[in-house]
């Protein structure tokens, strides 16, 4: 399969050998006596990927450049695991820079012995190790508004996947001691506009983590660097970066990110709030809107799926449109509000048709139609556009390979 | 989907990988969690110099205090390069006022005036990120003095009110009561896709969420091994 946005596949053979001494790619079609090899370069002391390699995470500029996203290139990953330097960032003002000798994490409010934690201080504390997707809460909110994005990084790229090393946030809370009157934990960043979200109690203490690692190594500077949250399976934002204080409160903060943005207007003129859960969701990134197939015979048709309720239980490819669905296969692991990997061998007879998936997790609920999405919510944007949008998405295979939004 | 196993069997089966999971997964001996003490005290004075949070009830807003006369100069310095002369947005911008009772209508115009539910929201996010390039930069009588100004500009407060804890603890919001919560899921779970077209050309009719019966399994895909889970 030929693709525009997978990298690899852009360089032909004759690419590699005008890259020089370095290339060792190319393989003659009979290795001669004579031929003279070079050595390659030295080691180095931390890694980089191939020079022919290229994907990246896409951003368009904006008149505030603190203020955006990046979405991951999720076409182009293997496997669950989006590497660290590929993870889809969110940012309201810009990546600070944290000094982890001097960053320090405060716990106050309804608590019995507020206390400060250095990194040093947190490393002392049990660890644990989880892989989770997070998922901006307007991840394909374009979907919902009816412009869809023609390949799966601009419709979908705000989700990735990573395994977080960090300490258990109930592990914190009991060193503090909550008063009986808590309930929620407010959530605040050290970065410029002092990012901030309020938690209910009872998921602090289920599976939240305040994490330093990600992917075997301390977190990107545009993940938290050094010290952020992680509240698995519900929307990104608040999964608070650059963490710098947990203040136990009695009721929400109503920060201007929980008051006003992230709620969902519906047509009534009410809004929803506190839509924290990120639902079932999946997504076909190959063949995806972009791709090129080469020809008809043999593909795999793979994919994500994830849901922020549980595991994935099961994913249905659809190659007709929706007339009719096969189970695909997940790779093991199947996680807990991770990623899961679907995949479907197909034999492409060269017909248009219209690819699709569509994800089950563990509560038995059903990745729904955009259709059925509307229908419940209506199309009124919020604030911040559309949020928490999970409906199918269709890609068009023509006659000719070439992969389109529907 | 699954129909050959009882759903019982399945709710026992989780439930007890959750029992599992969640013994393995705890710090807690017989009970208890070991507390390990490793944190350093936080003074009441370190909390004040980290404490930045406003509550609704009024609750960590500071002393000090300002009217909307004073908010005007913060605003024109501060404020109304983005955000427009009068709060009424520019481009990527914002707007900070208007729309008041426009929820319900097929042009919603979101503002703070008419869609923020609570006063000490607009406190707070003021003194956390606002100005964009500068935040912090604001004293508390300033911050109070803006939000005077953006609430007055929204018919919200009298005209010639001086602004102060007591006071933006007491503000009501217009649209207070227009949030409710959570109802999700909210799409049926019967929403499996039903085709009556298979053709590309009909896709977004065949998307289109028609409930059916049952579920309708592919009877002849070109596939190989579909339908096994790699365990």
């Amino acid at each position: 399969m030929k693709s525009t946005t997978r990298p690899s596949s852009r360089f032909s053979r004759r690419s590699f050998v005008g890259a020089g001494s370095l290339a060792i790619a190319a393989i003659p079609a009979a290795v001669t006596a004579e031929e003279v090899r070079t050595i390659g370069v030295p080691r180095r002391e931390y890694g980089e990927r191939s020079s022919f390699e290229r994907s990246a995470r896409l951003f368009p500029q904006t008149s505030t450049p603190g203020t955006g996203a990046s979405r991951s290139p999720l076409a182009d990953q293997y496997g669950i695991i989006t590497p660290s330097s590929l993870h889809f960032e969110r940012h309201h003002s810009g990546v600070p820079t944290v000094d982890p000798a001097l960053h320090e994490l405060a716990i106050h409010g309804l608590v019995e012995r507020p206390q400060r934690f250095t990194m040093a201080l947190l490393r002392r504390l049990p660890s644990v190790s989880r892989i989770n997707f997070i998922e901006c809460g307007g991840n394909a909110g374009r979907e919902h508004r009816g412009n869809p994005g023609a390949t799966v990084q601009q419709s979908h790229g705000l989700v990735s996947c990573s395994e977080w090393t960090g300490v258990r946030l109930s592990t914190l809370l009991n060193e503090v001691g909550l008063k009986p009157s808590a309930r929620w934990v407010l959530a605040e960043g050290a970065d410029a506009s002092r990012h901030a979200r309020s938690i209910p109690l009872s998921k602090a203490l289920e599976d939240v983590l305040v994490v330093y690692g990600q992917n075997g190594e301390a977190l990107r500077p545009e993940q938290g660097y050094p010290l952020r949250l992680l509240v698995p399976g519900w929307e990104g934002n608040v999964s608070v970066k650059w963490l710098r204080r947990l203040h136990v409160i009695d009721q929400a903060m109503m920060t201007r990110d929980e008051a006003a943005s992230y709620t969902d207007l519906m047509p009534d003129g009410r809004a929803r709030q506190f839509s924290f859960e990120m639902e079932s969701n999946s997504v076909i990134t190959s063949p995806s809107g972009g791709q090129q197939l080469d020809g008809r015979g043999w593909i795999e048709i793979t994919g994500l799926a994830w849901s922020g309720r549980g595991r994935i239980e099961q994913v249905d490819v659809s190659v007709d449109g929706g007339a009719t669905w096969s189970q695909a296969e997940l790779q093991a692991p199947i996680l807990n509000k991770a990623f899961t990997r679907f995949r479907l061998p197909w034999r492409w007879q060269g017909q248009e048709t219209v690819l699709v998936s569509r994800s089950r997790d563990e509560t038995g609920y059903v990745q729904p139609t955009r259709d059925a999405i509307i229908a419940a919510r209506g199309m009124k944007e919020g604030p911040d556009g559309f949020n928490h949008y999970n409906g199918l998405k269709p890609w068009k295979l023509a006659r000719d390979g070439k992969v389109t939004h529907v | 989907m699954s129909k050959q196993h009882s759903p019982w069997i399945l709710v026992g089966l989780l439930l007890a990988i959750a029992v599992v999971a969640e013994d393995l997964g705890s710090t807690r001996s017989d009970g208890n969690a070991t507390l390990y003490g490793v944190g350093e005290p936080l003074s009441p004075e370190q909390v004040t110099s980290v404490d930045i949070s406003v509550l609704p009830t009024g609750a960590g807003l500071p002393d000090g205090k300002g009217s909307a006369r004073e908010g005007a100069t913060v605003y024109a310095t501060h404020c109304a390069a983005c955000h427009g002369d009068n709060g009424e947005g520019r481009g990527d911008y914002v707007a900070l006022v208007g729309g008041r009772g426009s929820l319900a209508s097929s042009q919603p115009v979101l503002t703070v005036g008419s869609y923020w539910p609570t006063a000490t929201t607009v406190f707070d996010y003021i003194r956390r990120a606002m100005p964009y390039n500068t935040p912090g930069i604001l004293t508390a009588d300033e911050v109070y003095a803006l939000t005077a100004w953006i609430l007055e500009k929204n018919a919200i407060l009298q005209p010639g009110v001086v602004l102060d804890r007591r006071g933006l603890s007491a503000v009501r919001m217009p649209n207070s009561d227009g949030f409710i919560r959570d109802p999700r899921p909210d799409v049926t779970p019967q929403a499996h896709v039903c085709a009556y077209h298979s053709d590309a050309q009909h896709a977004a009719v065949i998307l289109s969420n028609v409930p059916c019966g049952a579920d309708r399994r592919a009877d002849r895909v070109d596939s190989v091994g579909a339908a096994k889970r790699n365990h």
